[in-house]
């Protein structure tokens, strides 16, 4: 099994791809279902809610709508297209990934029963993604939405079949099922391209990672708080692994304290190499800065507050 | 003139049309092939299938009744993304082939330089071990073991051509591993001097009350002590757990990491790969070894180790610091507490697949 580093490299990036690619296809294919098949003002009643119960249908949402991170981005986009308010779509993009019952079952065997960690991993997702939600909640769409994310798709993808720019509302009738089912293969096409570039553009950046960063520097910062919990949220973003598979990965770091533990679980279906180009073609520069910073410190924040507290030892 | 500007005019559909059924068939051939395991943990096997096969029907709007559209820098970014995507994955496939050829055929070389030589693979041994035939060698008379093994003519024939990995092994599936324990890692030892004739007088079956536990040895004795066969990322996530309840005495299978600081400490790593989902978030396990024996191992070799569990101690623990650090895809883990002592190792000739994907928590292991 000797195998070169090009091999290795070329092998890891086949693997993420793959292994991303059916959960990335089921993003895009509930997104096209949405598009064609729920009305634009379907979800828009959400919006007529207040701002804490849309952050909270969006947190929980995961519950009814499990998706990982490699295809929470799609059904977003096409949420906020739909009208759903961004405080409940931010809230949905960045908790739905944890906040489901197959990652808190992954974390909760993953750590041996220990129903504490997939309780505290939740909250340390729920906690950044609320506020998240909260700091973009009265971002207006055409702000938060790049306009080149959709028009590229023929026009919007609104599966009207015409070129045109974004910003209209079409009124759209529900086609019968049989006649919608090309609109939405189509969709689901185009969709799923358009991320799989942000897709692929992350394994190879992760793989590259894997493969040439030197491992001795993960034994450099075991010992210490300070060191360990920005080293394990930088190895989240650099290796970019599934939320459904980063819990096994994080329990076998044993070595390292509970806290570095927590902020590389919790960081990771929030921001990783995957996500980082997606949310830069998806979302404008301020909002999607806020997306990628926002919770990355407050994972930091909480994480170090846990340790140094002595809450989590 | 028309249709030539119509078809140039819906051409960017088209390409994007056959991106995703390339991507698509690539998905659905490469989890029909023996080859998927080198990628990912074979439960997805059907998931990769399934989305392969949506992908193409995804594509066949496009290419059936394409729409009229630009060039656009988007639309050739994530065209040339998917097709340098699809280089690498075809690259990284014919790598997977020509290593499990390697590995098959290294295999081959092994057993007859063995059986050339007329030698035994026992390294070490108890007192009872000339006299008792390998666990293994007997288990390889069962023939649940040869059903995921690449068959004798095909892999010490190497003048018919090259053997495909394709063919030669055969991918482990859940089905595979909960019928017969050693599906995964399915090894066939050196062979040992008349044991296919010799009945296994020092084994005792005392596996699982189903009916493969009569297939299969889980707990072969030697020398009169029982020992649990498991994988080493088994015996490595029991520690991890604090759990004390690992048997006192085990069998595992791995592969040998020698370096010169472990080399001047008597010892060895003992290490196995294993894969949670895909090869991405792989764990290289790995056990300081020692006892006697290990001294006559090579680098790469693959061995059956019968043994203990030992604390690390004031003056050795500081081994696993000496261990080499990861070179393979998996992240390399070095146990800080424990080593093995061996009590025994069997020289291999190889197993099939040098990855674990099933690790379970008690009897019977999915060694």
């Amino acid at each position: 099994m000797e195998q070169s580093l090009f091999s290795i490299f070329a092998s890891i990036v086949t693997s993420i791809v793959l292994e991303a690619a059916p959960f990335l296809l089921l993003g895009s294919l509930l997104s096209a279902i949405l598009a064609v098949y729920v009305g634009d003002g379907a979800l828009a009643g959400l919006s007529r809610r207040s701002l804490s119960a849309q952050i909270a249908a969006g947190l929980f949402a995961g519950l009814l709508l499990p998706t990982c991170d490699c295809g929470v981005v799609p059904v977003t986009r096409r949420l906020l297209k739909k009208g759903v308010p961004p405080g409940a779509a931010i809230a949905f993009m960045l908790a739905a990934p944890v906040v489901n019952p197959v990652c808190l079952v992954a974390t909760w065997v993953a750590f041996q029963g220990d129903w504490r960690m997939a309780v505290w991993r939740a909250g340390l997702v729920m906690v950044p993604a609320a506020l998240t939600a909260w700091v973009l909640a009265g971002t207006k769409r055409v702000e938060l939405l790049r306009q080149d994310a959709h028009a590229d798709a023929g026009g919007c993808a609104c599966c009207c079949g015409h070129e045109h720019g974004h910003d209209h509302e079409h009124g759209h009738k529900r086609p019968p099922l049989r006649r919608g089912l090309p609109e939405v293969l189509r969709l689901t096409g185009r969709e799923f391209l358009e991320m799989a570039l942000f897709l692929i553009a992350g394994a190879l950046a992760a793989a590259a990672f894997k493969t040439f960063l030197p491992q001795s520097w993960l034994g450099l910062v075991t010992g210490s708080l300070w060191a360990a919990v920005p080293a394990l949220m930088l190895l989240a973003v650099l290796i970019s692994i599934c939320s459904e598979a980063d819990a096994f990965v994080a329990a076998s770091l044993a070595m390292f304290p509970r806290p570095a533990l927590l902020a590389f679980l919790a960081l990771g279906p929030m921001l990783d190499l995957k996500l980082l180009p997606t949310f830069l073609s998806v979302f404008k520069r301020r909002p999607a800065l806020v997306v990628i910073i926002l919770p990355a410190c407050a994972v930091f924040a909480l994480c170090m507050s846990l340790g140094l507290t002595g809450v989590l030892q | 003139m028309s249709e030539t500007r119509d078809s140039f005019a819906t051409m960017p559909d088209r390409v994007d049309g056959l991106c995703l059924l390339c991507l698509g068939a690539f998905m659905a051939g490469l989890a029909s092939s023996n080859l998927y395991w080198y990628f990912l943990n074979p439960k997805f096997r059907h998931l990769t299938l399934a989305a392969g096969a949506v992908l193409c029907l995804a594509a066949l709007p496009q290419l059936l009744s394409p729409r009229a559209g630009r060039w656009s820098p988007a639309k050739l970014a994530r065209q040339t993304a998917l097709a340098v995507f699809l280089c690498l994955a075809m690259t990284a496939q014919n790598d997977a082939d020509r290593a499990a050829v390697q590995f098959v055929q290294l295999k081959a070389t092994t057993s007859s330089s063995a059986t050339n030589s007329g030698s035994s693979d026992i390294m070490t041994g108890d007192a009872d071990s000339t006299a008792s035939p390998s666990p293994s060698a007997a288990e390889d008379t069962t023939p649940g073991a040869d059903e995921t093994r690449p068959n004798a003519p095909t892999v010490e024939a190497p003048a018919t051509g090259p053997i495909s990995a394709r063919q030669a092994t055969k991918v482990p599936s859940r089905a595979t591993t909960a019928a017969t324990p050693n599906g995964p890692t399915g090894a066939s030892n050196e062979p040992l001097p008349g044991a296919d004739e010799t009945p296994p007088s020092g084994l005792t079956r005392l596996g699982p009350q189903s009916s493969d536990a009569t297939r299969v040895n889980l707990r072969p004795v030697v020398g009169g002590v029982p020992y649990v066969r498991l994988n080493l990322a088994e015996l490595y996530i029991m520690l991890d757990k604090g759990r004390k309840d690992y048997p006192p005495h085990f069998a595992l299978r791995a592969q040998v990491l020698r370096s010169p600081k472990l080399d001047a400490r008597g010892s060895v790593l003992l290490h196995r790969i294993a894969v949670v989902c895909c090869l991405a978030d792989s764990l290289d396990l790995r056990f300081v070894t020692a006892g006697p024996g290990v001294d006559g191992l090579r680098d790469g070799d693959w061995v059956e180790v019968y043994g203990r569990l030992e604390p690390l101690t004031a003056a050795n623990v500081g081994l696993p610091k000496l261990a080499p650090r990861g070179e393979g895809p998996g992240l390399g883990l070095v146990n800080p507490k424990f080593r093995i002592t061996v009590e025994r190792i069997d020289r291999l000739r190889g197993i099939d697949f040098p990855y674990v994907f099933e690790f379970r928590e008690k009897e019977p292991f999915a060694w």
